[in-house]
């Protein structure tokens, strides 16, 4: 048997291919990844052309897994700024756009892997598109070169069967045939789009129209995961720290907050939760134990959304990670597991640990306002 | 969406990996030949798509990671193994008993009686 760290030419390649992901997702899946294909020409060698079909089945998978890595690093936020504006100076489409466009630039220069391939790919596709269209144009839609009018000339050819007939008797109809059958899929297809888009834009104006519990007008949210710039977790709290001051010594800002997931973003984190003493109401069953979803968000958080809170108190900024456990729940938590009221102050145990297994236990310490949606 | 359901409808690869997890622990190649084997050679996840599968997977609190464990014995190397958590069975659970109803349900027989040759 070989020893695992003589490499062959594959995998050598592969491990530097591998460089196309995010760095975060390198470091947690890339040995993985890399003894994943090791484990693959192990399965095929011997095999008829079998390293050469690994590739051909390699390679699409890695760029496109790695683009939408990337894309998904670029969407997802690890830790969203929430500030709430007084107004918000300049928001017209062109500065929108503008910012957008000195972003993508900033995110383009922290990838120069990324953007060398990207690049690359899309100058092979406009020099592809380019010589096929020069070419038909050259070939197909050009009259010839030499001839005086082009349209008079005819194409006259005998066979041997019917010596004196240039053409079979109904291809003009078959063409004209051919050509109608084109314009009605084209029209067809046109519609489709064209009833599409109407359905897109009623669902657009749906949307916005949807009262999600929250306000979110006024309010400027911003992305970014400290990992990709390789903060470690003290860096990272001090920057976040410093952040928080910066922006809320601006002039306009009413409230900032963080928050993992921002809410109706499409991004969800679950868990089972058992809530003690929980009356036995209905939907609820044996001790409790329900799958919940959950966001860890900031001190303020729900100042800068709007969002009301019904009793208790909102988080705090004693509330630390050396303190006991907070949890607010919303309004359809409490109505189901305590039809009577009196949520305040229950506890609430994540997983099935038990729990003294857990450092706090989150107590419940406020209610707020949460519209199912 | 109800309050007992949060994670439903789960993605169709995501109802191939989980079971093939409720089985055992698995690292990522073993779970991709065991997700050829059960789906007969239809699904082949190739190393990029299922790793990132399994880190979304990993978010959302429905696998875990059961640690490394050596490969042999003059391997040095080590691979990660990766377990269904039981919010993940538990999803898997209520998946499979959204799709079974929604088979036993009038229309989708009709359906299947019209599909029959006659």
């Amino acid at each position: 048997m070989r020893p695992a760290f003589v490499r062959s030419w594959s995998e050598r390649i592969y491990g530097f291919l591998l460089r196309l992901y995010p760095a975060a997702f390198r470091r947690q899946a890339g040995p993985d990844l890399l003894e994943f294909f090791r484990d693959q020409i192990h399965a095929v060698r011997g095999r008829r052309f079998g390293v050469a079909r690994l590739w051909l089945r390699a390679l699409p998978d890695l760029f496109t897994s790695a683009f939408l890595e990337r894309w998904t690093a670029l969407r997802a936020p690890v830790c969203a700024p929430v500030a709430r504006l007084a107004s918000r100076p300049g928001d017209s489409a062109m500065n929108v756009f503008l910012l957008e466009l000195r972003y993508a630039l900033r995110l383009l220069r922290q990838a120069p892997m990324f953007t060398l391939v990207a690049g690359l790919v899309v100058a092979l596709g406009i020099g592809a598109v380019t010589t096929i269209f020069s070419a038909a144009n050259g070939l197909a839609f050009r009259p010839l070169p030499g001839a005086g009018a082009p349209d008079r000339l005819v194409e006259i050819h005998r066979t041997l069967a019917s010596p004196l007939r240039a053409e079979a008797p109904g291809a003009g109809r078959k063409r004209s045939r051919t050509r109608n059958a084109l314009v009605i899929g084209q029209i067809s297809l046109s519609l489709l789009l064209l009833v599409a888009a109407g359905l897109f834009l009623r669902a657009l104006d749906r949307g916005q129209r949807v009262d999600p519990g929250f306000d979110a007008a006024q309010v400027a949210t911003a992305s970014f995961d400290t990992r990709t710039y390789g903060y470690g977790e003290e860096r990272a709290r001090q920057f976040y720290a410093d952040l928080r001051t910066r922006l809320a010594g601006r002039p306009g800002v009413e409230a900032v907050s963080y928050a993992r997931v921002l809410p109706l973003s499409g991004n969800r984190t679950g868990d089972e939760f058992r809530v003690d003493g929980a009356a036995a109401g209905p939907g609820v069953e044996g001790d409790g134990a329900e799958v919940m979803l959950f966001a860890e968000v900031d001190v303020d958080y729900f100042a800068a959304l709007h969002m009301p809170l019904l009793s208790g108190r909102g988080f705090a900024a004693t509330d630390g990670p050396k303190a006991a456990g907070v949890v607010i729940v919303n309004e359809t938590l409490a109505r189901r597991f305590f039809p009577g009221g009196g949520a305040l102050g229950r506890t609430i145990h994540r997983g099935k640990d038990p729990p003294h297994h857990r450092r706090g236990r989150p107590r419940c310490e406020g209610g707020v306002s949460f519209r199912e949606c | 969406m109800p309050p007992e359901a949060p994670f439903q409808p789960l993605k169709p690869v995501d109802l191939i990996l989980l079971p093939a997890l409720a089985e055992g622990d698995r690292h990522g190649y073993a779970l991709s030949q065991e997700v050829e084997r059960r789906t007969e050679g239809a699904v082949r996840l190739e190393a990029g798509n299922l790793y990132r599968t399994l880190r979304r997977l990993q978010g959302e609190g429905l696998v875990g990671e059961a640690g490394r464990r050596p490969i042999g014995e003059e391997v040095t190397e080590r691979r990660n193994y990766f377990r269904i958590t039981p919010l993940g069975l538990q999803a898997a659970q209520a998946e499979v008993k959204r799709l079974r109803a929604l088979i036993a349900s009038p229309a989708a027989k009709a359906l299947g009686r019209r599909a029959e040759p006659i």
